[in-house]
């Protein structure tokens, strides 16, 4: 007759012999499977920034008479500036204001000609003393259709940028009020498809 | 008190006399059953196949993207990646690519997707290792990533995967550089 301690024993034996039986079918799976593993990569390049360096700001003007600011002077064009990956070509939209809002919330007709923007990529230009890009471009249609290309940020150097200059005319009726008048003009830009 | 000892003694004498001839008695037995009995040897034989080598050799490289712009790598291209397999010429393999789903920036901080099409794979069985040189008749151009071809073999001059993809950059990517990692599983398949 086996003892209950016999009896346990043997099982305890069975199970480590199941257990290792097991462990080699395992191993012999896994070992007919070749496993490798590669990579892939990718760098996104310098992020696209783009600033509002200088505000188009018009003169004093009176009431009834209307007002232009055009894209080359230097204390009172709006400026916008572009930086990213040296070269990549850009999309750039803007997105205009029909008028300005001033004292009591009265209105002011603003609007922008078909010559009122440049895009100057050149690095080292001013809107007195434009670079090189596009000059006098409608600011409501900056296509690569319309422009014949995209534009591209800067010249191949790291740090260069992006300027883009905009003008454009105020139209203050007989009977505007008084006072300050502003209103956003928002420009968007990004990366073209290379 | 000495005739009972006596008599005590020669008690197993007897019995050690008995299981001598008794156990005599059984190998005779035994070995006369042996010589009655026929034996055969078979032999088992099995031949274990080559070894089967998987590499990784280029990466799927999609250089300098931009942020907001899709850009693909195509399968054909020297940025495409490679992975050569040899082993048992024209024996069958099942081949598994586990693909990432993203990219993630190597401080971990950031992810960027990564996709992959139905034709963004190709399985040459000429073991040329050149995406630039991969051409119909050479395998599979083409197929699906994520259902390699079942009938594929090793090559007489091995098998190479070559593995195109895109990746998606939001148009608020962080810039930095991006990795996943592309895992491609191989095995004999028996056939």
């Amino acid at each position: 007759m086996i003892s209950s301690t016999n009896r346990q024993s043997a099982m305890k034996k069975a199970a480590l012999v199941l257990t290792v039986l097991l462990l080699g079918t395992a191993s012999c799976v896994l070992a007919a499977n070749y496993v490798v593993t590669g990579q892939a990569t990718a760098t996104v390049a310098t992020a696209l920034t783009v600033t509002a360096t200088q505000e188009l700001d018009f003169p004093l003007t009176f009431p009834g008479q209307p007002s232009t600011q055009g894209i080359t002077h230097d204390d009172s064009t709006g400026i916008f500036t572009i930086d990213g990956e040296p070269g990549a070509k850009i999309i750039t939209t803007f997105y205009l204001p029909e008028y300005m809002t001033g004292p009591g919330g009265d209105r002011m007709t603003i609007t922008f000609g078909a010559t009122d923007c440049a895009i100057d990529t050149s690095n080292a230009g001013t809107p007195a003393a434009f670079g090189d890009g596009w000059n006098n471009q409608n600011p409501q249609d900056l296509t690569a259709a319309t422009l014949g290309a995209d534009p591209v940020i800067g010249s191949e150097a790291p740090g260069n940028n992006t300027r883009i200059y905009i003008g454009g005319s105020i139209y203050p009726s007989i009977v505007q009020a008084a006072g300050a008048y502003t209103a956003d003009i928002v420009l968007v830009v990004a990366y073209a498809a290379q | 008190m000495n005739s009972k000892s006596t008599t005590h003694r020669s008690t197993p004498w007897c019995r050690q006399v008995m299981i001598l001839l008794v156990t005599v008695g059984l190998v005779c037995l035994l070995s006369g059953s042996a010589v009655a009995q026929d034996v055969a040897v078979a032999t088992a034989t099995a031949t274990v196949l080559g070894t089967i080598s998987v590499s990784a050799t280029a990466n799927l490289d999609f250089g300098q993207v931009l942020q907001g712009v899709e850009t693909a790598t195509a399968n054909n291209t020297a940025n495409a990646a490679v992975f050569d397999i040899s082993g048992e010429t024209d024996k069958g393999i099942n081949l598994v690519l586990i693909l990432p789903e993203y990219l993630t920036k190597t401080d971990g901080s950031s992810r960027m997707d990564i996709i992959f099409s139905a034709t963004d794979a190709s399985v040459d069985t000429t073991g040329a290792s050149s995406p630039t040189t991969m051409a119909a008749g050479k395998g599979w151009q083409n197929t699906n990533p994520y259902s390699l071809p079942a009938a594929a073999i090793i090559g007489s001059g091995g098998t190479s995967i070559y593995l195109g993809g895109s990746v998606r950059p939001s148009a608020n990517q962080p810039a930095g550089t991006y990795e996943g990692d592309i895992v491609l599983t191989v095995a004999y398949n028996g056939s």
